[in-house]
């Protein structure tokens, strides 16, 4: 086989056992790589009635997407996935990295996790030797430390390390696996491997891709280099990173401040990404092989936030800027190592905080609830503290916000006896996910259809981020996705952000090319999804050279397609339905205080309207559930006879014939 | 007699090396005024970046006159107002 390794390293934990399973060229045609492998590997292994995610049953997938390794530029994505303990469902995490390289040079497509070992293990590749080795010496190391130990215990230095730190060893839900400062942000593997006493994982290949066709993949590469480095955000992205866009958030009138409760924070420019690069950014650098460089290098050389590291994203300066109602850059810089190190997610982190900081401004907890901790807009010392003693597990508090932010407020409201509903109104998510940086009220109607109904909880990086780009006059403006799907964009009036009509084909479309684009390993950055180049034609171009198969872009999109409903399957398995597929309650219950978007709101009737289209327009019933018809017609048959095995399909059958469900 | 405060973000940043500046002007200034003033001031690399080989604005060229995406070029441009120049709102 070309493009893929060829082999899924399976690794039970529990019994000390790895076993090499043969790849099935089915299963890399149907499923690509990456976030598709995942996603199919835990359907099939994972015992959906497991609700812990610390039980040894959970099990984490890791893959690089099948482009991976090659001399492509943007191809580099890892995806981790497990069930969350952020969520209670289906949860995984991207990392752009060198690791997954690496382990494709060393002839693997996937490593999966089962079971727990009974002392601290890391797993240990080197080519063809696989092993599990004591990790007791790494025992509470942070992630730099982890790094550098086994990078020189390995005896050489282009070892590539993923690896939890101290939260992840101490199951904090918010806890990630990092290469160093790269991140599978998201849904918190990391404190499930954790809970399977992995610490790390190396990883050093030699044996290179198998390219099916070099020389149409040379010209691909050159194409794409020169795509890449035209594009309109190529300047923006290689210079400031994402922190760029929180300049532009903000001069837009759309940058949430207070947790979502205001759009402006006194002496915001002092958190600019033009801030960043005057004072503290060093140089910019790239993951594996990418032409752009979006990455701040960062050093504080002095002061009580004295660091230095790399990584800082949009969601750091703006989730423990703004939103946290302070601008102190440096003490941001210092919060973002910190969490590198410590091995916990910037989003999730900020999002739990910005929270407690909410309830405090509101009178709903004090002191007593945070172990003395004060928890004002803005104050930096306390954010620091706090996140020190959840990834230790320190004290009450700590070790409650470890559980997560929704058992902080299951505890809040019983010793208090407040209504638990009224607490967790205040935390922005959709299926216990906290949102990132952007408003559902602004960002456009297909933005806040696409977050409500992603797989993993809300999201921007699903589908649709935000429907202003669409906002150009001619289709040939609109990078990245196949001119005749930008015309039916156009002629369907989608490039108008608040309208809620016909929303539900431009999220279809972006959630398949999203599915396709994390599952080939590419970076979306560099596609439709960022407004830039590469496109699901160019896509295939890859992907034909790489594997040497002759796909179309059609046939990329339905693989998207299949990808996307091998999750809702899950998802619907573990229960998900229509009431978990809704916005914030705030945003439909508040209004936008100020800005050029003033008194902007969601409204209930419309997006109620708008999803059940979307539902149909899916295949999926007026609950959310994918159809036997549609499940077969993606050549699903095993996953419909396991929803009617299960019944699920059967309880919908039954509620749509009995008028329950709507018009489905 | 009128000043607007102009403002560079990003891309607009790299090519003024500013974050923001006065500009004045004695009876009026259009939105096009202003931007041939500023293509003047920083050439070649304001013009290349904003307007197209027909002296059109790009697409991916963002203008917020007081937070308000500019709707056409020759708008007057008020005393008091704020100009910000940048790439439009994308991704996360």
């Amino acid at each position: 086989m070309y493009g893929w390794g060829g082999i899924i390293l399976k690794v039970n934990l529990t019994e000390g056992k790895i076993i090499k399973e043969p790849l099935k060229p089915q299963f890399g045609k149907a499923f690509l790589g990456g976030r598709g492998f995942n996603s199919k590997i835990i359907y099939d292994d994972f015992n959906p009635a497991i609700t812990d995610p610390y039980s040894p049953e959970n099990i984490v997938a890791i893959s690089p997407g099948v482009l991976v390794g090659n001399t492509l530029s943007a191809s580099r994505i890892c995806v981790s996935t497990a069930r969350s303990p952020v969520t209670g469902w289906f949860g995984d995490g991207n990392l752009g990295s060198y690791w997954g390289g690496e382990l494709k040079w060393a002839g693997y497509d996937s490593v999966v996790f089962y079971g727990k070992s009974d002392n601290l293990v890391y797993l240990k590749i080197e080519d063809d030797r696989v092993e599990l080795k004591d990790a007791t010496h790494l025992k509470g190391k942070l992630i730099s430390e982890t790094d550098a130990i086994l990078k020189q215990e390995f005896g050489d230095p282009e070892a590539r390390v993923i690896a939890i730190g101290p939260a992840g060893e101490n199951r904090v839900a918010s806890a990630i696996p990092l290469e160093r400062h790269r991140a599978a942000g998201g849904c918190g593997t990391g404190g499930v491997l954790g809970s399977k006493n992995l610490k790390a994982i190396v990883v050093r290949g030699t044996k290179g891709s198998k390219i099916a066709k070099p020389t149409a993949l040379k010209q691909a590469f050159k194409e794409v280099h020169k795509k890449l480095l035209s594009g309109p955000y190529y300047p923006m992205f290689s210079n400031y990173g994402t922190s760029a866009l929180l300049d532009l958030f903000n001069e837009g009138g759309m940058l949430p401040t207070f947790n979502w409760q205001d759009l402006e924070v006194e002496s915001v420019e002092k958190v600019y990404s033009t801030s960043l690069k005057e004072k503290y950014s060093v140089k910019m650098v790239a993951c594996l092989g990418c032409a752009v460089h979006c990455e701040h290098y960062y050093v504080v050389k002095e002061g009580p936030y004295a660091t230095h590291g790399a990584g800082v994203e949009y969601e750091a300066t703006c989730g423990f800027g703004p939103r946290a109602g302070g601008v102190k850059l440096d003490a941001i810089l210092y919060i973002n190592t910190l969490l590198n190190d410590l091995g916990l997610d910037v989003v999730q982190t900020a999002n739990w905080l910005n929270t407690l900081r909410h309830w405090w401004q509101d009178g709903l907890i004090d002191e007593s609830d945070t172990d003395g901790l004060i928890m004002e807009w803005g104050n930096y010392e306390a954010t620091i503290e706090a996140i020190k003693r959840m990834a230790h597990r320190e004290g009450a508090f700590g070790n409650l916000l470890a559980d997560n932010i929704f058992a902080f407020a299951r505890n809040i409201a019983k010793k208090k006896g407040i209504p638990v509903e009224k607490l967790i109104r205040y935390i922005i998510q959709i299926k216990g996910m906290t949102q990132s940086s952007g408003d559902n009220r602004l960002m456009g109607m297909g933005s806040a259809l696409s977050h409500a109904t992603s797989t993993r909880g809300s999201d921007h990086l699903r589908g649709v981020n935000t429907d202003l780009w669409l906002q150009q006059k001619k289709a040939e403006d609109i990078w990245g996705i196949p001119r005749e799907m930008a015309k039916k964009f156009l002629e369907l009036g989608l490039s108008d952000p608040e309208k809620y009509e016909n929303k539900e084909v431009y999220v279809a479309f972006m959630e398949d090319y999203c599915a396709v684009v994390d599952s080939l390993g590419i970076c979306k950055r560099h596609t439709a999804w960022e407004g830039q180049g590469i496109s699901l034609e160019d896509m295939a171009e890859y992907f034909n050279a790489v594997t040497g198969l002759n796909y179309s872009w059609e046939d990329l999109r339905k693989c998207g397609t299949r990808i996307y409903n091998v999750e809702r399957a899950i998802q619907a398995r573990y229960g998900l339905r229509r009431k978990d597929d809704y916005p914030p309650a705030r945003f439909f219950e508040e209004t936008v205080p100020a800005g050029p978007r003033k008194g902007a709101i969601l409204d209930k009737q419309k997006y109620d309207e708008l999803l059940t289209k979307y539902y149909e327009h899916k295949g999926w019933t007026n609950e959310g559930i994918p159809t036997e018809e549609t499940l077969k017609e993606l050549g699903l048959e095993d996953i419909a006879n396991d929803l009617k095995k299960r019944k699920v399909i059967e309880v919908e059958k039954l509620a749509r014939k009995s008028g329950k469900y709507g018009k489905d | 007699m009128g000043k607007i405060k102009v403002k560079y973000l990003n891309i607009y940043y790299t090519i003024t090396h500013k974050k923001e500046e006065s500009v004045e002007f004695d009876e009026s200034l259009t939105l096009r005024e202003l931007i041939d003033k500023l293509c003047r001031s920083y050439k070649p690399e304001f013009r290349d970046a904003i307007l197209d080989g027909d002296n059109k604005l790009k697409p991916y060229a963002w203008i917020l006159v007081n937070g308000e995406p500019a709707k056409e070029l020759a708008m007057k441009l008020e005393d008091g107002e704020t100009i910000v120049f940048s790439l439009p709102v994308t991704g996360g």
